[in-house]
């Protein structure tokens, strides 16, 4: 592609890619619907009837939903992270908020408290545990990285790292003294995988992420001008500081959102905005709303394949997003690197 | 008396426990350009950063068109001043047409896609520093000399009526270096901009500025004319080392040369 690069973003190239990205992601919701462990007609299921209809409407749309949500919010944070971090291999784990979200949901897990009967009911109280987890860590690490009141990037990125190699020594000591049965529960939490998903939680789920991403979306502009560096930024006009620390909330409060409901599901968050970039170019008003549909759109394949690989088992789709973004990442790693005509 | 683009009143300043200013007074004069020089260390970029507020000043005030910086928006003061900066690595693949749009932000609101006004600003910007023809190319692809121009095309379309210019022929060879300054006294002429230049190259200031500011520890050690600033004593004391200054055959502004 020898130095090509896009024209300025348009209104008319903006909406084209997001209704294509959005027809894209329709198909992969079909294909995730029609799939799984047991072989159900559509047309009885819209019917509403018995068996059908409870597998279609009850367990896979929940399913895929979540699998959208989540994709999608890892992807967008991702671009977010990275330009936030002005570094191309930021992910969504990067910062330390993931490790916190990992503690609260093996706290649940060994604790005993892993679920709640109400009104005979029994509830998952695992996402809120993973959910607490990840806003405790996002205080600790937006403090720690505070500077004469402003975040950092360097010192964000040190605080994240240490605070999720602190998180995660817990943890390891909580899974040693864990019973085989809790181990081999948090073993599979830590995978990342969309099981035991109720309609509601997916609903939670979306009315975290959605507005998220919006406000990611709607602060593009300046994040656009953020790449440039903190400097540059506010010589053009950018309040760094609001900026700086309403993206690293808001992607934050999204990646808890997603870990609490599917645990850490990796390379979803790296490699789905690069290979967006890649395609679309580095504008984060495009980069982040895509980025976005098309997590949402891999996530929901990749666990469709998942339930496919292993049906009528559930392996956990953590495996199936590292397993085919790995060798995506490379690709794209050796695609840039012929591009840019050298390191980035 | 007209407004001053740009002026520091009483200018104290200190990083952690050292002091840089300590009551420093300047006011820069509209439609001239100005050479502000000085050894390393002297405060030349810092004075950079209090005019643009990146810096907070301990005491004094920094005005700009009249209006205390302390007051208005990161928005408003870019709308007051641009600044070609140093040195600005580019890490994500945005085209030199794209980044020379971004300049465009403080004057948009809201999601900001590019009108044709902005983009025919934009091309006009890279067309006055001979660089139309990059428009389409990658930022990060660019030889030190293209991004520098690219740069200094950003700051043209902010359209500010200050423009600074941090070190700007560093990277440059002779002929552009040249081109550059004979590029700011054609803005200044056609534009009424007034151009401030932070730069080590004594020399090419000597030749293209109105005025010359010699800071050194923080202070202003000389303010005029080139002529009335490069002397040899001035200048060996600002610099700690002997400098003369001699003048060039059939060249009438003054040269310097360290001994």
């Amino acid at each position: 592609m020898g130095g090509w690069t896009l024209k300025p973003l348009t209104g008319r190239r903006f909406t084209t890619w997001l209704v294509l990205l959005l027809i894209g992601l329709l198909a992969a919701m079909f294909v995730g619907l029609s799939v799984g462990a047991v072989s159900i007609s559509l047309r009885d299921a819209l019917r509403g009837e018995g068996e059908a209809a409870f597998i279609l409407f009850d367990l896979r749309l929940p399913r895929v939903l979540s699998a959208v949500f989540v994709g999608g919010a890892l992807a967008a944070c991702g671009a977010a992270f990275q330009a936030l971090l002005r570094n191309a291999l930021a992910s969504p784990f990067v910062l330390g908020v993931s490790g916190g979200g990992s503690l609260g949901a093996v706290l649940a897990i060994v604790l005993g408290v892993d679920a709640v009967a109400v009104g005979g009911l029994s509830i998952s109280t695992r996402p809120a545990f993973a959910f607490s987890g990840c806003l405790a860590a996002l205080t600790l690490i937006y403090f720690l990285a505070r500077r004469r009141g402003h975040l950092m990037p360097q010192t964000l990125l040190l605080s994240g790292v240490v605070a999720n190699a602190f998180f995660l020594s817990i943890l390891g000591f909580l899974q040693y003294l864990a019973t085989p049965h809790e181990a081999q529960e948090i073993l599979r939490w830590m995978m990342g995988g969309l099981y035991g998903l109720s309609p509601e939680g997916a609903l939670m789920t979306g009315a975290l992420v959605l507005p998220g991403v919006l406000v990611l979306t709607l602060l593009g502009r300046s994040l656009n001008v953020l790449t440039l560096g903190a400097e540059t930024a506010r010589q053009l006009g950018v309040d760094v500081s609001r900026v700086r620390a309403v993206v690293f909330v808001t992607a934050s409060v999204l990646t808890g959102a997603a870990v609490a409901a599917a645990g850490p599901i990796g390379f979803v968050g790296l490699f789905i905005p690069h290979g967006v970039r890649l395609l679309l170019g580095p504008d984060l008003r495009l980069l982040v709303p895509a980025s976005f549909l098309a997590g949402g759109g891999f996530l929901v394949l990749a666990d469709a394949l998942a339930r496919v690989i292993s049906s009528p088992g559930e392996m956990p789709v953590g495996l199936v997003t590292a397993a085919v973004g790995a060798p995506c990442f490379i690709l794209i790693l050796i695609s840039g690197r012929a591009q840019a005509g050298g390191p980035a | 008396m007209t407004t001053s683009p740009l002026e520091f009143r009483e200018l104290a300043f200190r990083y952690a426990s050292t002091p840089i200013f300590a009551g420093l007074n300047l006011r820069i004069e509209p439609g001239q350009v100005t050479a502000v020089l000085g050894p390393n260390g002297s405060g030349k970029t810092t004075l950079l950063r209090l005019a643009t507020r990146i810096l907070r000043p301990a005491g004094g005030t920094v005005a700009l068109a009249g209006r205390d910086v302390s007051v208005l928006t990161p928005r408003e003061v870019a709308r007051l001043v641009a600044v070609v900066p140093q040195e600005e690595p580019s890490l994500f693949p945005f085209s030199v047409e794209e980044t020379v749009l971004m300049a465009r932000s403080p004057w948009n609101s809201g999601f900001g896609f590019a009108t044709a006004l902005d983009r025919k600003r934009a091309a006009e910007c890279l067309e006055v520093v001979e660089a139309g023809h990059l428009l389409r190319r990658d930022v990060t692809r660019l030889s030190g000399g293209e991004r520098q121009r690219v740069l200094l095309a950003r700051a043209l379309a902010q359209d500010a009526p200050l423009l600074v210019l941090d070190e700007p022929t560093s990277h440059l060879d002779l002929k552009h270096q040249v081109g550059i300054l004979r590029l700011l006294e054609r803005l200044k002429a056609a534009e009424g901009r007034t151009v401030v230049v932070i730069s080590h190259d004594v020399n090419l200031c000597s030749r293209f500025a109105d005025r010359m500011v010699l800071l050194a520890a923080g202070a202003i050690l000389a303010d005029g004319a080139p002529a009335e600033v490069l002397r040899s004593e001035l200048l060996s004391e600002a610099y700690g080392t002997r400098i003369s200054v001699r003048r060039v055959d059939g060249l009438d502004w003054p040269h310097v040369f360290p001994d």
